[in-house]
């Protein structure tokens, strides 16, 4: 291969990065559209009404976002209870069966959660936690669990045992252990972990759906009438929305994982 | 240590799909006593909606996981090229550009490939201002008809740059002396890319896939925004019938979910004997990706 | 000629001088060709000029009289072994050494009849399936020998490609490279840092000091007769004085030598004597104009060969070789010494 065609590889990969960015502009426009008819391929009437719905009270985008954010935040929370002792196995130790164990911990990676669910619906609804919070946070930690317990355990690893031993010989207390060894190894693997849960958990629809039954309105829930079929500009809208909540949750944890690495100079 | 996290995937996870199996065997009905029965399952297999939903899922997921392979491959082969053109390795910056699309879920993604896609959409916009066709309608429709052209579409946006981030660090692993080597002894880019690289990737690329091909016939968002009313994608399916209202139907439902488990089991069998009998004796094992 | 190189510059910044600068070098066909230099000295960054790895600043390489410097590596039909083998581990044995043949388009029955023949050639039949992770060193840089010689090319490169294997395995794989010599006759190119590896290996070699050739030439002859001070320090001789001559007598600010018959009266330039042509005299009765005394300073011994330094009272060091398994020394001792005036070098200074 001459390098002209290995140039028109290039300029056809390009192209490609290109397109993976115009449907998001495309989303955008259309979210500030008033109306885009036919055949315009940049909307002529500019109004942000959609925007002005979605944001505003009535419609209650807030209300799911603020949801989203609690069912999140606690997968994430139950997730690390889980996966911390998990990790810390895993991560450090070897133990009879351990690889068999591993498997069986990422398993939930290949199985799509409808399936499990449908089936653990029945005992939920037995159990009083269907169209609760609690039934669907439970629900989410499904799908999550593996990926935390990977991001941690890979903290684990690193950290081994040699860093909290040499602290101890050193003279210094559990506490400042903790503080000063244990947590700088592992806070990386628990933000990775805890972002990728949060993406996963906001982005689930189906088993919000099955779980929470209608009462439980996650932001995707609330956008999905629109997206599927709905009034176009209001579907953009939303869609744009749910990106920058996950977009800035993103930034907010690398940042303050940033901050919190700068201060201890490490 | 290890035994909360265990125990609640063995509760949940496992739990969730064995009382699946059970109702799909009679053993957990609703109403009435259990007796272990193949009644649905043979409902299923007599039925021609089943098989039709069935091979569409599978059309669907594998023209999805070859399509993004694809795309994966080719995204991977122009990193190679940026990456040893200079010195100064600038090929990270674009991986990390590629994956743009893994920020969205799933709804999102749909929903811009239906916006972007649609016959009233974007594109035919574009070529209807560029004169390439005449009419709404000359433009193909491609989201939600029944081949499954737009959800292949949409897999394969979201999915290829997952395998991308899978394969990246393969290439990275690829050393300079090497190429040199191979560039002496007469090889271009490309034959460089084929003979070192490749190979190299051939495992967690199987492994890749075959995670893509789960997900693909199992995911559910995707082919509802998607797909038409006939025939469905399998998770749609189940789904229906599940909320359907009838009671006496969720077995079915349950035995569709124990099938496609079952397809995806059988999926992995054949990803891991493939892979281990690729086995070039210094690779790791399949599991270490 | 089979590869000639004109005018090359190589730099690496803009604003000092080149780093390499060969205004001529040429190589016969079927030469078995030395490069020397120190670690450092460009003779790498030559090397990879000339298989396409590197363009010069200026100048052209010549292969069988065909300007090649601005054809890329992969079409100049040339072979290199390098010092770390650079086998491609994902790949067997005889799919390695085939490796040049396939890029070639050569149909795959053919690439391993070549390929099993001359893994042969290097005692290597029997491991065409093995991978190079299960090779040793020396058995992975014959691999990568056969690679390179199966391709029968115009010019195989070989850059230090024993300096990384043990001394026993590296006197096998030079003996190797001149059986293989021999038989095939292939035009080769050596870079090597090693000065016994050169004398042994090379037909005719070249010098490189700072990136620019000191003296190219038959070893032996760059030895006994060499042209340039920096030649003989190269090659090992330690013994180099600046002075003038005199009646008998080289003389410089601080030391007198004296040297009968030297016919070069009155000029000025360096002295050269080589370790070998200094003689000790054991016998007390000798007492000729010539012979010098001094103490031995130094005294180490290596394979049969002792290696002394002498120092004479007037402060003079000089290094000897002596193969005389009689001589019973030791540090301290007191010896006496000639120079004969036989095969003395000495290079007149140039007029600044």
């Amino acid at each position: 291969m001459d390098r002209p065609v290995e140039n028109l590889v290039l300029g056809l990969f390009y192209m490609i990065l290109m397109f993976s960015l115009l449907p998001i502009f495309f989303l955008i426009l259309l979210s500030f559209s008033g109306g885009w008819p036919w055949p315009e391929i940049f909307p002529s009437d500019l109004d942000p009404r959609a925007w002005k719905y979605v944001l505003g009270i009535s419609s209650g985008t807030w209300t799911s976002v603020w949801i989203s954010l609690k069912v999140a935040f606690f997968t994430v929370v139950i997730d690390l209870i889980l996966a911390i002792p998990a990790g810390n196995a895993l991560g450090r130790s070897g133990f009879p069966l351990k690889g068999l164990i591993e498997t069986i911990l990422m398993l939930p990676v290949l199985v799509p959660p409808i399936v499990v669910l449908m089936g653990l619906h029945r005992t939920f609804i037995r159990l009083g936690i269907t169209e609760t919070f609690t039934g669907v946070v439970l629900a989410h930690v499904i799908p999550t669990l593996p990926y935390m317990i990977r991001a941690v355990t890979i903290g684990f690893e690193k950290l081994g045992f040699q860093w909290e031993e040499q602290a101890r010989v050193l003279g210094a207390g559990w506490f400042r252990r903790l503080q000063h060894i244990t947590l700088p190894f592992l806070l990386p693997g628990i933000m990775a972990g805890s972002a990728l849960t949060i993406l996963i958990s906001m982005s689930q629809y189906v088993i919000t759906l099955l779980i929470g039954g209608g009462q439980v309105i996650t932001l995707t829930m609330r956008m999905f009438p629109y997206v599927n079929g709905g009034d176009q500009s209001t579907g953009a809208t939303y869609a744009v929305l749910f990106s920058l909540v996950a977009l800035l949750l993103l930034i907010l944890m690398d940042l303050s994982l940033n901050r919190l690495y700068r201060e201890k100079r490490l | 240590m290890v035994v909360p996290a265990l125990a609640s995937v063995v509760v949940l996870f496992f739990g969730g799909m064995y009382h699946g199996l059970l109702q799909s065997l009679g053993l957990a009905p609703l109403q009435g006593d259990p007796s272990f029965t193949f009644q649905y399952y043979s409902e299923l297999i007599h039925s021609q909606d089943f098989w039709r939903s069935f091979f569409l899922t599978l059309r669907i997921s594998i023209l999805s996981t070859t399509f993004s392979a694809g795309t994966a491959l080719f995204a991977l082969y122009s990193l190679f090229l940026i990456r040893t053109r200079s010195t100064r390795d600038r090929s990270v910056y674009f991986q990390r550009f590629f994956q743009i699309s893994m920020l969205f879920p799933y709804i999102v993604a749909a929903y811009m490939i239906f916006l972007m896609f649609v016959q009233s959409g974007w594109v035919a916009r574009v070529l209807f201002n560029m004169g390439l066709i005449s009419r709404m309608h000359s433009f193909p429709i491609i989201t939600n008809e029944s081949f499954g052209w737009g959800i292949i579409l949409a897999y394969v946006w979201k999915t290829s740059p997952f395998i991308v981030l899978l394969l990246y660090p393969v290439l990275l692993r690829v050393e300079k002396g090497w190429l040199e080597a191979a560039k002496v002894f007469g090889a271009c880019s490309f034959s460089a890319f084929r003979e070192i690289a490749l190979p190299m990737m051939k495992r967690p690329l199987m492994v890749a896939s075959f995670i893509v091909f789960a997900y693909t016939f199992g995911a559910f968002e995707v082919p509802f925004i998607l797909g038409v009313t006939y025939p469905k994608a399998l998770s749609v399916y189940s789904y229906q019938i599940y909320t359907s209202g009838d009671l006496s139907e969720q077995p079915l439902a349950m035995a569709i979910n124990i099938i496609i488990l079952l397809t995806i089991l059988m999926a992995g069998l054949i990803t891991f004997i493939t892979a281990s009998s690729n086995r070039n004796w210094m690779e790791t094992p399949w599991t270490d990706l | 000629m089979e590869l000639s190189l004109k005018e090359l510059k190589k730099g690496f910044s803009p604003d000092q001088d080149f780093l390499l600068e060969i205004p001529e070098l040429t190589i016969r066909k079927g030469e078995l060709f030395g490069i020397i230099g120190q670690s450092g000295c460009g003779k790498t960054t030559l090397l990879r000029i000339i298989a396409g790895l590197l363009t010069p600043d200026k100048g052209k390489v010549f292969l069988q009289g065909k300007d090649v410097t601005s054809i890329p590596s992969e079409r100049r039909g040339i072979a290199m072994v390098f010092q770390q083998d650079r086998l491609f581990p994902y790949m067997n044995i005889i799919d390695n050494v085939a490796f040049g043949l396939k890029m070639k388009g050569i149909s795959k029955k053919e690439r391993y009849v070549r390929s099993s023949e001359f893994l042969s050639s290097l005692g290597l039949q029997g491991y065409e399936k093995r991978y190079p992770l299960e090779l040793s060193g020396g058995q992975r840089q014959r691999v990568s020998l056969a690679r390179a010689l199966v391709m029968n090319p115009s010019l195989v490169l070989m850059d230090e490609p024993f300096s990384a294997l043990d001394p026993n395995l590296r006197k096998e794989m030079r003996d190797l490279v001149l059986d293989l010599h021999e038989k095939y006759g292939m035009t080769t190119l050596f870079v090597t840092h090693d000065r016994e590896e050169a004398f042994y290996l090379f037909q005719r070699m070249a010098i490189i000091v700072n990136g620019r050739v000191t003296e190219k030439g038959i070893p032996r002859q760059l030895y006994e007769h060499p042209s340039k001070v920096e030649t003989a320090a190269f090659l090992g001789i330690e013994n180099i004085f600046q002075g003038t001559f005199y009646e008998d007598t080289f003389s410089s600010d601080k030391f007198l030598i004296p040297i009968k018959g030297f016919k070069k009266k009155g000029r000025t330039g360096y002295l050269i004597i080589r370790p070998e042509l200094i003689e000790l005299v054991n016998n007390p009765e000798e007492n000729a104009r010539d012979i010098m005394n001094g103490m031995i300073s130094q005294i180490s011994y290596s394979q049969g060969i002792l290696h002394l330094r002498i120092e004479t009272p007037g402060g003079v060091s000089f290094h000897l070789v002596d193969t005389d398994k009689q001589n019973d020394l030791h540090k301290g001792d007191p010896v006496r010494f000639r120079i004969p005036d036989r095969d003395i070098i000495f290079l007149p200074e140039e007029r600044g």
